[in-house]
């Protein structure tokens, strides 16, 4: 294991801060994931799904459900919440995509803010929490322990990170080489006009709901897992923080995704162990991704958008 | 009042024929004046009185909504952390001075404005989207900030906290001296809520409302006739900021002693929901959407002992419904309908498959909402009635 | 447009098969049935035996007194357990006799910590429904929003609290003692054991009050003491433990004080980062029952949970009447800790209730109340009291309890909370002047 030495570099005991550095970028693995299949869906289609959390959240408390109420096996439970992510997801698409096709990037955003709340709604009447009891998502991956400079982090907290980046990976490749990819491209530029090319544009934007909805089901299981108890509303509003990993990417770079989700665990993790900022390491999100906004509108685009009527 | 003003209008040449509509809608305004102050607390007991009170506050702060979003088309979705600064500052003004409350509602509003003009300054160049999302992100790096001062409680320094147990909760917002009991605060904060409805009435009768009209028609446009943009985008964070300060004001004195839990995160979603759904373009979809989000609750679970629960479900489907076939949300589209229905009933207009799903997607909304209130031991059934009433609305489309 | 057709129907059929499939999974509490049965909690009370109000045994058949409760109910934390229980034990009474053959009609509102709502409903009870009086209320917020209003309208609630308010002002009286007195019991049972600090983590919004007394206890004890905030909902569980951890050192103490949505979350990030044998563990109540035990053997006699009432599987006659209520009247409600507290809830309204002699009324039942003194509980390790006090902690002797193969255990019997807050130390002068508890 590591010395007992501590050496300063720029007056930081890196010793007292190793565990802190393994234990963000493990966070932020489940940042980039969620990131990337927001991206991912954006890219596709135009819609910022901010029902991302909720979806996973209902996923994750379906897998619950089948794992302690009824005796199927475990891996059909894992299943039906990736499943059932991709089901939603796929459903809200085709049924409410054609509609918000011509219509402002925002109005689309808030289409999918309606499906937040009517899940929450959904989810805070079938599953109410009770008073000693609570709900704990332990995939089986959670029980294999790695020491990893001083710090221990667990299969599924490696997984989520290799799933991030191998997510990246792919989809990039998939974008650039694949007939497929290069319909949502062509869509994300201009619609009408890919239509016009012959392109089936609504089975194409389903089959990136269905993607976007497959990656929403396996984050929501792996949070569910890595938060320990299923609290839904936590779960839905953690979308927030995994846009600012989609903002970090300009909501166009897969890889700058990867590496904001990256940098917001790391950093809301560094700032642990530091009292007088520590209370404020939650809001880390939320500053990393307005800074990078600001960043983005600092040259003046006047746009010539149809008015949101 | 309103005749002089009529006059006056009528004898512009570009406004002919107007004096009707206007003291029509004066007298209508004034008639329901007159039923919120004197007929409600008259006839209602102290807990409806109360849950009117939170209606007036949240118009209010809906109709910066209004402002914002349906007249310059810039969208915030972090007003209710406006509102919980608001409520801050007026509460830790109210500890460490004794400004009357008439100059607490002012100073409150302006400390407010200022702030939020400085959190718009710099989100200013972003449009749409992102300015949604930057005024989300902002809400939850507010949200953080106040999870950790929390509301002041009496003590000193610049947060006002006191944690001597003995100390806490000894000092509330004061009400003004004659309006403690609640029916006389409940008059005194609608007034206040209407002067500021009327603030922003003025405001779209006069320069900055043909300068916000021009630039949600077209920017660029704008830019070309001379309109200082940047101005007047900041003027409307500024007005909106302000009224929620005011707000924010009238709700700390309303409860006394504020804390974080009065502003959950959900409560921004349900705003723009509720905005959203009574209609954004106009100041009658403020006061709608401030009944739909203190009203309804109070109704669901106090009066009829529904599960409030349900009113997430029924507000993700009408914002859903609103979005898709009713963008000027119920105070527009809703007479629209039932005009629409009439004629269809009186066999003037063929159905057209447009007309039927919308009438039939606002039917699944009402009589869904309906079905949820009465069945209660089977609410499935109403939950799925009003999810039809979005995949109407979708079908109703293209 | 065929094929639109289509789609909308296919969509419409998937719509509702989704629907159907969401509803289908029932993991909340549904309906009751009521539990066939004997008479629960009739017959003679005795030294060995607690009874359901009068006992009678046969059903109250009067006009009902009305008592209301409002409860928190956000997702996350159902504070309506309690609510439950009181309105199980209440049921119960009614099928005793009721009070001198009035039956209590028990009116619940739940809310959803939004001030405006809480007062809208305390005026709701007490000027439209005309409740005589309020029994059971437990929220995070609640006490604070309408201490004053209570106080004015005369009205005595007594209920379970977690703020200041609730221990701070004379309207309010708990059966429990909450975290700021529960943490520094936890603080107690470790330094006994010889932890080498205090390193005590609550949520945020409490934090400040809530682990005062541990820092304090620490310093009288010449050992490091620090109180660590915790913003909630919890995202980085394992960085949060290994702060903590940093903080304590080895052989040093952690305590939690956070309810069962939060502390699973920090005990698995211990269980992870191998540190549940490198320190002493300390916790409120909150956690002190089966599921949590079962569910973290890790644990096992290396947590100290301070526990606020006697342990879930106490024999006594009000551990045993509160079972068998419960089992009858409210089966889908586990047993835990928010179950006795509502059961004494219930039980000291009753008993005030019982005594008033001539109509029972706001007034009549609220003085009742004020007077109540000396009412023995086995729930509680003392005697339970109101008195005319500025400020009410009645409870304030606990047990430390621990995790033993799925069982919860006591470790440490009946004890004192140290007098380290001044809040503490007056109130046993007020008990020993006014006889508030005496055995």
């Amino acid at each position: 294991m590591s010395s007992v030495v501590a050496f300063s570099v720029f007056g930081v005991d890196w010793e007292f801060l190793k565990p802190y550095i393994v234990l963000g970028l493990a966070l932020g693995g489940v940042y980039a994931l969620s990131g990337v299949g927001i991206v991912v869906l954006y890219k596709a289609t135009g819609v910022l799904n901010l029902a991302f959390g909720a979806v996973g959240a209902a996923g994750a408390l379906i897998a619950y459900w089948m794992v302690n109420h009824t005796s199927w096996p475990h891996w059909l439970a894992y299943t039906t919440c990736v499943a059932f992510g991709g089901a939603v997801n796929l459903l809200y698409g085709v049924v409410f995509g054609p509609a918000f096709a011509k219509r402002d990037p925002l109005v689309k955003m808030i289409g999918t803010l309606a499906l937040a709340l009517i899940l929450l709604g959904i989810m805070a009447w079938r599953a109410p929490a009770g008073g000693a009891f609570v709900r704990v998502l332990t995939l089986p991956s959670s029980t294999h322990y790695y020491t990893v400079f001083g710090a221990r982090v667990n299969l599924t907290q490696i997984l989520a990170l290799a799933f991030a980046i191998a997510l990246t990976i792919v989809t990039t490749l998939f974008l650039r080489y694949t007939a497929l990819g290069t319909a949502y491209r062509a869509i994300a530029n201009d619609r009408e006009i890919t239509a016009t090319l012959g392109v089936p544009v609504r089975r194409v934007e389903a089959s990136a709901w269905l993607g976007s909805g497959l990656v929403c089901g396996a984050a929501g299981l792996l949070l569910a897992d890595l938060y320990t108890s299923l609290d839904y509303t936590a779960l839905t509003f953690l979308v927030i923080s995994s846009l600012a990993a989609a903002l970090i990417g300009r909501l166009e770079s897969l890889w700058l995704t990867l590496f904001g989700g990256l940098l917001v665990g790391f950093v809301q993790s560094i700032l642990t162990p530091y009292g007088s900022v520590t209370a404020y390491r939650a809001a880390t999100p939320f500053v990393l991704s307005i800074i990078v906004l600001l960043w983005m509108g600092r040259r003046r685009v006047v746009v010539f958008a149809p008015s949101t009527r | 009042m309103g005749a002089a003003h009529a006059q006056e209008r009528a004898g512009r040449p570009r406004l002919p024929s107007i004096n009707r509509p206007i003291i029509a809608r004066v007298l209508v305004i004034a008639g329901l004046l007159v039923v919120a102050l004197f007929v409600f607390p008259a006839t209602l007991g102290g807990d409806w009185i109360n849950t009117f009170t939170s209606v007036a506050i949240y118009s209010t702060v809906a109709a910066g909504l209004v402002v914002l979003y349906g007249r310059v088309g810039m969208i915030s979705l972090g007003q209710i952390a406006i509102l919980a600064i608001g409520t801050w500052v007026a509460t830790r003004l109210t500890f460490a001075t004794n400004l009357p409350f008439p100059v607490l509602l002012l100073v409150t509003g302006a400390i407010t404005c200022a702030i939020g003009v400085l959190i718009g300054l710099p989100a200013l160049r972003l449009s749409g989207l992102y300015l949604a999302l930057i005024t989300l992100m902002a809400a939850g790096a507010v949200n953080v900030v106040l999870a950790q001062i929390q509301f002041p409680n009496g003590g000193g320094g610049f947060t006002g906290r006191t944690d001597q147990p003995s100390a806490i909760g000894l000092k509330a917002v004061p009400r003004p001296k004659w309006a403690l009991g609640d029916n006389a605060y409940y008059r005194y904060v609608v007034v206040v809520c209407a002067l500021m409805f009327l603030l922003v009435l003025l405001h779209f009768a006069s320069k900055p409302g043909r300068g916000w009209a021009a630039i949600r028609e077209s920017e660029p446009a704008a830019l070309a006739a001379g309109i200082n943009i940047t101005l007047y985008k900041l003027w409307a964070f500024a007005l909106a900021s302000f009224i929620t300060g005011v707000a924010g004001c009238l709700l700390a004195a309303q409860i006394g002693q504020p804390n974080t839990y009065s502003f959950p995160t959900s409560d921004s979603l349900s705003l723009i929901a509720t905005a959203l759904i009574g209609g954004i373009f106009t100041l009658w979809g403020a006061i709608v959407a401030g009944v739909f989000m203190q009203l309804l609750p109070f109704l669901f679970q106090a009066q009829w002992g529904v599960n409030p629960n349900f009113l997430l479900i029924v507000f993700g489907c009408g914002l859903l419904q609103v979005l898709l076939s009713a963008p000027g949300g119920l105070t527009n589209q809703f007479p629209k309908d039932m005009a629409n229905l009439g004629r269809l009933i009186a066999r003037k207009v063929p159905l057209t498959r447009q007309a039927a799903f919308g009438i039939a997607s606002i039917l699944a909304l009402i009589v869904g909402i309906v079905l949820i209130i009465t069945l209660k031991s089977a609410p499935i059934v109403g939950i799925i009635v009003v999810v039809l009433s979005p995949v109407f609305a979708s079908l109703s489309q293209d | 447009m065929k094929s639109r057709k289509l789609t909308a129907g296919v969509t419409l059929a998937v719509v509702g098969i989704a629907a159907l499939v969401l509803a289908a999974w029932a993991t909340g509490g549904g309906s009751r049935t009521q539990a066939a049965g004997g008479i629960v909690g009739s017959g003679k009370a005795s030294a060995t035996k607690s009874v359901c109000g009068m006992g009678t045994g046969h059903k109250a058949t009067g006009s009902p007194i009305k008592i209301g409760t409002i409860n928190m109910l956000i997702p996350g934390v159902d504070f309506t357990t309690i609510a439950k229980i009181v309105n199980a034990y209440f049921e119960c009474v009614n099928d005793n006799g009721g009070i001198h053959n009035h039956p209590i009609k028990y009116i619940q509102y739940t809310e959803q910590l939004n001030p405006a709502q809480e007062s809208t409903l305390a005026h709701k009870l007490i000027e439209s429904d005309k409740v005589v009086g309020i029994v059971g209320n437990t929220s995070f917020a609640e006490c604070g929003t309408n201490w004053k209003y209570y106080e004015q309208k005369h009205f005595t609630v007594i209920g379970a609290g977690v703020q200041a308010e609730c221990y701070s002002k004379p309207s309010i009286v708990e059966s429990n003692m909450g975290p700021r007195y529960s943490d520094l019991g936890a603080a107690q049972a470790l330094v006994k054991r010889g932890a080498k600090s205090l390193i005590v983590a609550s949520p945020s919004t409490l934090s400040k009050y809530a682990d005062a007394n541990v820092v304090t206890y620490a310093k009288e004890h010449h050992i490091k003491g620090e109180a660590v905030p915790v913003v909630l909902p919890v995202t980085d569980a394992n960085s949060i433990i290994t702060h903590l951890y940093q903080l304590a050192g080895n052989g040093g103490g952690i305590i939690l004080d956070f309810t069962p949505d939060t502390a699973p979350a920090l005990m698995q990030a211990a269980i992870a980062q191998g540190i549940v044998n490198k320190v002493k563990w300390g916790s409120s109540t909150p956690i002190a029952n089966e599921f949590m035990a079962k569910q973290f053997p890790q644990f096992d006699n290396k947590i100290f949970i301070n526990q606020e009432f006697s342990n879930l599987t106490k024999k006594g006659p009000d551990s045993n009447l509160w079972r068998a209520v419960n089992h009858k009247y409210a089966p889908k409600v586990a047993l835990q800790a928010f179950g006795q507290m509502g059961y004494m809830d219930a039980k000291f309204a009753t008993i005030a209730l019982l005594r008033i002699k001539g109509p029972i009324t706001a007034k009549s039942y609220n003085n009742s109340v004020r007077t109540l003194k000396n009412i023995h509980t086995d729930i509680l390790c003392k005697p339970w009291y109101v008195g005319n006090l500025p400020y009410h902690i009645p409870n304030n002797y606990d047990v430390t309890v621990t995790y033993d193969k799925g069982k919860v255990v006591v470790k440490d019997k009946c004890f004192a909370i140290a007098p380290v807050d001044k809040s503490i130390a007056q109130t046993r002068k007020w008990e020993k002047k006014y006889k508030l508890n005496t055995h």
